[in-house]
């Protein structure tokens, strides 16, 4: 399952690799990666992807002491209505 | 957070802060090993107040630190130089980190300057620890020690306790400031919603055959009492882990024992059969749950944890608390009618009570064990290293407080014996202090009888010796068709003349009847005491519940 995930987090030394270390120290593998810093902050969005579930993640992240919220997009929904074809939203 | 300062009219180097850092915690000793990045923080301990014990391998002194904590529920502090100083730690600050142990671990590191540049003992000790911290710090201005320091006493013991690191350059603990300005964290505990409390009330009101599983975070919770209340008030019955030894009293009528692997049958029955587990600062750990998708098959969960991560991480929970485990395992009292439960649980515990009656003359480990810890009451610490032996206390060690039981659960560090009674007997020096180590385990950390030796330290060593990796060994005899591998330990040193070398009077047991002068001995020697007990070499821990099987399909116990 790949999920997406925004964390923000302090700019703080070794800050961003204890997030990243965790994401695979846990079972989860990184599809994607982007980071934005600012003065004191960095804002980092992820796609995940791994048999194991996204919430146990988060709250893995959300312990670590620079990490200030963790947000999982929602989960995809897969919709069949009569007569036409899956599509996922 | 809160404002306080500290604030000083006259400079201090950055080690001057962090001793006075140290002090304001109230940290009255330290566990440690000089060396050239660390120096000026040895400079300063000369003029400070703080107590420091010279273990003789940083191993020791991280273990050391570990055992202080638990035996104390304060902060445990290591220190070590840079480079081998702080790798050496590393195992100790990993078995803090599993047991979830508050610990500070400071490390000296080469000059800012040359940092990353492969200089003399420099590694990157912060990089390296990750994965076993609760947190970590590399200070790079002397102004940042003293709140650095603060801030990881405050981390160590906040919420799920673990170990914080420090890592501190040589330049930045010898730069003189004026001021160290400090920012002081504070931490909030999650504050249960009501209606997760209601329906929790209703899992244990709706269910016939409730179960407590009990593990380390009910004493790290401070909620040994709140547990005994809850069963007293309701009757209901409890298995505990190894780390959970000790919160239900030994004599409980319904303490049905330890879950898992080594477990007592009675207690592997009652969580197979149950329908509600009440986990009780525990986190399914391997050892304890067997083949995790056929570990309590009919029960629903509840799970109460302060670390929320812990919560549906291994088993799904129908409702989960991560709140203060003291005050949610009080709001869960009620009425209970589960009688029928409670003659099935006390006629399992009956019929699956421990034997002592093994035949022979020789030492059988069990009742030495039993009949030691009874003499000794509430007087004693036991501190237990990695095997065989660990198994037996945990089997058969009396005791009421989970703090007199000091065992690696998590990482299964052999070594941690010694040295954990070391620090073990400064948290409460007027305990009687007991290490039970293995032949294999004790050689781990054997160097620090030298530091029993140097500071007078009055702990008590029963070495319960086999002549071979006595655990390894049953594992090969079961399940690798007695192929035996690098098993063997026959020509172990004499351990009692090697004691007697490092200074601690020893002596040797070897028959049955020698054991109650020996026990005489230990509860009553002042000073250190090293007891040599040879056992035999193909005794077994039973049960054992094989790798990858259920707990319901134990060996070595009637079904």
């Amino acid at each position: 399952m790949s999920r997406r995930l925004e964390i923000t987090l302090a700019a703080t030394e070794g800050a961003l690799i204890r997030v990243l270390g965790t994401v695979e120290r846990r079972g989860y593998s990184l599809s994607s990666l982007h980071v934005e810093k600012d003065k004191s902050n960095m804002r980092v969005s992820m796609q995940i992807e791994s048999d194991r579930d996204a919430n146990v993640l988060c709250r893995q992240l959300d312990r670590l002491f620079d990490v200030q919220n963790v947000v999982l997009e929602a989960e995809p929904v897969l919709i069949v209505a009569p007569g036409f074809q899956a599509t996922w939203l | 957070m809160d404002g306080s300062n500290a604030q000083s009219t006259t400079t201090k180097t950055g080690a001057q802060w962090l001793l006075h850092a140290l002090e304001a915690e109230g940290c009255d000793v330290l566990f440690g090993y000089p060396g050239g990045a660390i120096m000026p923080v040895y400079d300063a301990l000369v003029d400070s107040n703080i107590k420091h014990i010279l273990v003789r391998h940083e191993q020791a002194a991280a273990l050391a630190a570990d055992g202080y904590a638990r035996a104390s529920g304060k902060v445990g502090v290591c220190l070590a130089t840079s480079g081998p100083g702080a790798t050496n730690l590393l195992t100790g600050i990993a078995n803090a980190y599993l047991d979830s142990v508050p610990m500070v671990a400071i490390t000296g590191q080469v000059q800012t300057g040359v940092m990353g540049t492969d200089a003399f003992q420099e590694v990157d000790i912060f990089g390296m620890s990750l994965p076993v911290v609760k947190h970590s710090f590399i200070v790079r201005r002397a102004e940042d020690v003293y709140a650095t320091v603060r801030n990881a006493f405050a981390i160590a013991r906040s919420g799920r306790p673990g170990p914080v690191l420090i890592d501190l350059p040589k330049d930045v603990a010898t730069t003189k400031v004026a001021a160290s300005m400090a920012t002081l964290k504070t931490f909030h505990t999650t504050v249960e919603e009501p209606e997760n409390i209601t329906q929790a009330r209703v899992l244990i009101a709706e269910a016939k055959r409730p179960l407590i599983y009990v593990g380390g975070g009910v004493n790290m919770g401070n909620a040994e009492w709140a547990l005994r209340s809850l069963m007293r008030s309701t009757g209901l019955p409890a298995v505990w882990t190894l780390k959970g030894l000790g919160a239900v009293e030994a004599d409980a009528p319904f303490n049905l024992g330890m879950l898992g692997m080594h477990g007592n049958p009675a207690a592997n029955f009652a969580v197979q059969d149950c329908d509600l587990l009440i986990v009780a600062g525990a986190r399914f750990d391997d050892r304890a749950t067997g083949k995790l998708s056929t570990f309590a098959p009919k029960a629903k969960v509840l799970h109460l944890d302060i670390d929320a991560a812990e919560i549906s991480k291994l088993r799904n929970a129908d409702v989960g608390l991560s709140g203060k485990i003291c005050e949610n395992l009080l709001a869960l009292a009620q009425p209970s009618n589960i009688s029928e439960w409670q003659k099935k649980c006390r006629s399992m515990k009956t019929l699956h009570a421990e034997r002592y009656d093994a035949p022979g003359d020789g030492v059988f480990a069990p009742a030495l064990l039993k009949q030691l810890s009874e003499a000794g009451g509430n007087k004693v610490i036991v501190t237990s290293d990695v095997g065989q032996h660990q198994m037996w206390v945990a089997q058969h060690w009396r005791v009421n407080r989970t703090a007199a039981h000091l065992s690696s659960g998590g990482l299964g560090t052999m070594g941690y014996g010694l040295p954990a009674a070391i620090g073990a007997q400064y948290a409460k020096p007027n305990a009687t202090v007991i290490c039970v180590s293995g032949d294999g385990s004790i050689m781990m950390n054997i160097q620090e009888l030298a530091t029993l030796k140097r500071y007078g330290i009055p702990v008590k060593i029963v070495l319960l010796d086999n002549s071979c990796l006595g655990m390894v060994r049953q594992w090969q005899e079961l399940f690798f068709a007695e192929r035996y591998s690098e098993v063997d330990l026959s020509d172990n040193p004499d351990f009692a003349v090697l004691a007697n070398a490092f200074g601690i009077p020893s002596f040797t047991v070897e028959r049955r009847d020698q054991v109650p002068a020996a026990i005489e001995r230990l509860l009553n020697d002042e000073g250190s005491l090293f007891c040599h007990v040879k056992i035999n070499p193909r005794a077994n821990v039973w049960p054992l519940v094989p790798p990858g099987k259920s707990n319901g399909e134990m060996m070595g116990c009637a079904a």
